[in-house]
């Protein structure tokens, strides 16, 4: 036969089943573009000058990885649909007198227009997006993200390579199913109903491990640092307990809904149980694919918003003033030489704030602050902490505290201390009050990788002997030593204090060892820092977004044509219209807002974890972290109603159209 | 005496959607069903009697006339009470069955009990004898897609007797079954009827009329002619009803 002949052959019938196919090519169309949109990202070079870029990056493969397999999983399911009904036809052909061969290159010819038209459709959507995403983020960040845009032939390339071996994958699956079957078998397939799902006990108690490991590991992981390490495995450990409970889980908790008798035969009961067991079969996969791609929107967008509106706190602990200069070592003349440059300038300024602070990290095990590295510091939470000797805190505070030898002022963020006593050093403190740190502007800078304390001691002597601690057992490479720090408020131009800066360093000794940072550039570089990765939570949220919607429109449609049927004959039964609204509605409702209630379950497993990481981020703002996760998940939740609304209305017009007779 | 089931000049007028077209499928029809009897109405495909029996079963409003259920007349009955009305007085058997196939036979067969709120002790006491009686016990925890034609019907006959309706519509019963599991049926169709169940049914195989006790023939619109069974053999009837038919093809005399 001509060559070209299988090519029209295969037109056509993609054309006459433009029906089912248009959904699927579309669906595909998506996937190019989403997949691509992701590469095109994670290959960003710009992603490496973030704050945690080593972090995000790896966050973005592991993006990739995920969309991937999604594109394997959901391709490969919708296209099973698709070849169920297209098995007929191809019979059809085979009788008259087609070979499988034959029927092969048909096939061949469909998948890959379809390939092309997918690559190309998407490729394009991908790029479009691209930019135009950029552009608009570029306009709501003002111009903060270090993001650029460039189109990447590597890109191109992999998304390429992988639709290609997807749809080979495809090919030769319905290539199998055609030489497996028998015409005779298959004229009839069409009698033949949906087979009952059968209860799969393994893969239910393997959904039930993984998923309960994965919230384990979420809920009992203290450590920060711990936390990065493990999350992408508790992350695994969710998604596939997931997929085996949507999949298996469901059928299991419904089939036993269903052997109870009095829960089973009652109206509303009997109609909807027995249609989600044959509803969930179906559907199982892409249930699973919208919760997780909610889980993860949810996540993305609430920690780096909570990271954004929390840039705020990341300025004060770094650059507590707008001008600050640290010294190392006790340097009591500093506040003068600064006080002079200032005044020669005649610069108009706030009252300065300067202190002696010792700022170093201890492994805190209950009450026990231990900075012995031979120590064992199993079950410690590592933290920062700042001391200050009681005089320079009630100078820069305006107070007159007082302290007892052996009694501290605790002074905390957002970590959390428990207990009222405290050992430093080897010896017991009381503690006297604690205080939120907030109120005082102490530079904290190691206290934005972990929570750590501001400990107030009584004297000088006090703060002397603890340096001397921690001097003695980190030794020399690992300890820290004392610092002088400096800062006041000054009303300057941006240029004019850039020129300050320059003549504080000529002028102050060399062997201050001193560092001058401004408040406007640290704020520059957080707020570009933060803005990226809001940035990026926002693309990839957008994205996802996209992905759901398109499953859960996909899904409904399908579905009506196939529920149709069965809901005429319920109305012939003795149904009303109005029961049958019902429990279209119950069903509809239940399998749709399945995904949403268990991401909203993952979500509060995740959230201490999450907590955690956003702590090593110097984000340990977990009110606020709660407050950005909660508003989120509504404004989810309102906008998968309006998507469901919709679809619904859709639904209801192909299942029971209006003014039948019935 | 009251019959069971009167239908006095009803008229069905269908128009298409904007008023342009209008067909006539029922012009006057007039007939009535004792209880007990067993009545077949036959006509050629278009004769309107798919129309007559929708209009019975309340599933379609008549443009014109009145049918009465035990006296009650059908299009009085508020449109929130005609799917109650029809699961508690009327029995269906389709052609193409009607089973659901996300129910086994069993649970296909308590639909209508369970949407009445009946609980599983009644709906198995009751599904029991009828099982029986229909030879479906076997399969009664299979699928629908699982079994033969001829086994789904007798389900579909199961789910309709099981509410102990008046009357059971039946519409071409035996279309999509072969002739042995169609004369098993017939017969089944006899035996219930003996047992005093009221059956209408509506064919047009002669075959399946045959076994009836009346035939009506409708043609155009209107009750054409009738026969009664009487002490005719099937056999006997068979021949009647052809020779009506041929007369009806040839365009005979109505006679009575």
């Amino acid at each position: 036969m001509n060559r070209s002949f299988y090519w029209k052959l295969a037109a056509i019938s993609l054309q006459k089943n433009g029906k089912t196919y248009f959904p699927y090519i579309l669906t595909c169309i998506l996937t190019v573009a989403m997949y691509y949109l992701i590469l095109s990202l994670a290959g960003n070079p710009g992603i490496y000058d973030l704050v945690g870029g080593s972090i995000i990056a790896s966050t973005l493969n592991m993006g990739c990885f995920v969309t991937a397999v999604f594109a394997v999983i959901f391709l490969f399911y919708t296209h099973s649909f698709l070849i169920k009904q297209r098995k007929k036809e191809m019979v059809l052909y085979n009788i008259l007198g087609m070979e499988k061969r034959h029927l092969g290159y048909i096939l061949a010819c469909e998948t890959l227009y379809i390939l092309g038209i997918s690559l190309a459709a998407g490729l394009g959507i991908g790029l479009l997006m691209d930019k135009l995403l950029f552009l608009i983020l570029l306009k709501m960040f003002d111009g903060t993200v270090t993001l650029g845009f460039q189109i990447h032939r590597e890109v191109l390339g992999s998304v390429i390579m992988l639709f290609v071996c997807i749809f080979a994958a495809i090919f030769l699956n319905s290539l199998r199913q055609i030489h497996l079957t028998k015409p005779i078998e298959l004229l009839h397939s069409a009698d033949m109903g949906e087979r009952e799902p059968k209860i799969k006990w393994f893969m239910s108690l393997a959904g039930i491990i993984c998923l309960g490991s994965g919230y384990t590991i979420a809920l009992t992981t203290i450590n920060p640092m711990d936390a990065i390490m493990l999350f992408f495995f508790a992350v695994i450990l969710v998604i596939i307990g997931t997929y085996c409970l949507f999949v298996a889980g469901s059928i299991t908790i419904l089939k036993m809904l269903r052997m109870n008798r009095r829960f089973y035969y009652h109206p509303r009961h009997f109609i909807a149980v027995s249609g989600m067991i044959h509803r969930m079969k179906q559907n199982a996969v892409g249930l699973a694919n919208i919760c997780i791609l909610s889980t993860m929107v949810l996540v993305m967008i609430s920690s780096t918003m909570c990271m954004y509106l929390g840039s705020q706190d990341a300025i004060r602990r770094n650059c507590p003033h707008t001008i600050v200069v640290q010294a190392e070592g006790i340097q009591e003349e500093l506040p003068q030489k600064m006080e002079a440059i200032l005044q020669e300038d005649q610069i108009e300024r706030e009252s300065a704030v300067w202190y002696r602070y010792l700022d170093y990290t201890a492994y805190r095990k209950g009450n026990v602050l231990i900075t012995d590295p031979s120590q064992d510091a199993s079950g410690s939470i590592i933290c920062g902490i700042i001391a200050i000797a009681l005089e320079d805190y009630n100078r820069c505070q305006n107070t007159q505290y007082t302290l007892d030898q052996h009694e501290v002022i605790l002074m905390t963020d957002y970590a959390e201390y428990p207990g009222d006593t405290l050992w430093l050093a080897g010896e017991e403190y009381k503690i006297k009050q604690v205080e939120e740190a907030k109120s005082a502007r102490f530079v904290m800078r190691s206290q934005t990788i972990v929570g750590g304390y501001i400990l107030v001691v009584p004297d000088m002597a006090t703060l002397f002997r603890l340096d001397g601690a921690q001097r003695l057992e980190y030794g020399t490479e690992y300890s820290s030593q004392l610092e002088t720090y400096y800062g006041v408020d000054v009303v300057l131009s941006e240029e004019e204090q850039i020129q300050l800066r320059a003549e504080v360093q000529a002028t102050l000794p060399a062997d201050y060892q001193s560092s001058v940072s401004l408040q406007f550039e640290e704020e520059d570089t957080v707020m570009g820092l933060y803005g990226g990765l809001f940035f990026i939570g926002v693309f990839l949220s957008i994205l996802f977004v996209i992905a759901t919607i398109l499953i859960i429109y996909y899904k409904q449609m399908s579905e009506g044509y196939e529920d149709r049927q069965r809901f005429e004959i319920l109305q012939k039964v003795g149904m009303t219209r109005k029961e049958i609204r019902g429990t279209i509605r119950s069903q509809v409702f239940g399998v749709f807002y399945l995904p949403l209630l268990v991401a909203g379950v993952h979500i509060v497993f995740a959230f201490p974890f999450i907590a955690r990481i956003l702590q090593a981020l110097s984000m340990p703002n977990t009110g606020l972290f709660a407050l950005c996760t909660g508003g989120c998940f509504l404004v989810f939740a309102i906008f998968y109603a309006l998507i469901y609304n919709q679809t619904a209305k859709t639904y209801y017009r192909i299942v029971a159209p209006e003014k039948r007779y019935f | 005496m009251m019959s069971m089931l009167e239908v006095h000049h009803l008229k069905k007028i269908y128009t298409t959607r904007f008023g342009g077209n209008r067909v006539q499928a029922l012009s006057d029809v007039n007939f009535s069903v004792e209880q007990g009897e067993y009545v077949a109405i036959m006509g050629e495909s278009g004769s309107g009697k798919t129309t007559l029996l929708n209009i019975l079963a309340a599933l379609d409003k008549p443009t014109g006339g009145e049918v009465l259920l035990n006296g009650k007349s059908l299009t009085g009955i508020r449109e929130k009470e005609i799917s109650a009305f029809r699961r508690e007085h009327l029995g269906f058997v389709f052609q193409d069955f009607n089973l659901l196939d996300t129910f086994s036979i069993q649970d296909n067969i308590f639909l209508p009990l369970v949407l009445s709120g009946k609980n599983y002790k009644e709906m198995k006491s009751r599904l029991t004898p009828i099982a029986k009686q229909l030879g479906i016990e076997e399969i009664l925890n299979k699928f629908p897609y699982e079994v033969s034609g001829g086994q789904k019907q007798r389900a579909a006959v199961a789910r309709a007797l099981i509410t102990k309706p008046e009357l059971i519509l039946a519409d071409e019963p035996t279309g999509a079954l072969d002739s042995r599991s169609s004369d098993s049926l017939l017969h089944l169709f006899g035996e219930i009827n003996q047992k005093g169940q009221t059956i209408l049914m509506v064919t047009h195989s002669t075959k399946a009329a045959s076994s009836a006790r009346r035939v009506l023939f409708i043609k155009d619109g209107e009750v054409f002619h009738q026969l009664y069974r009487a002490d005719n053999t099937e056999e006997q009837m068979y021949q009647k009803i052809s020779d009506t038919l041929t007369m009806i093809a040839t365009g005979g005399m109505r006679h009575e």
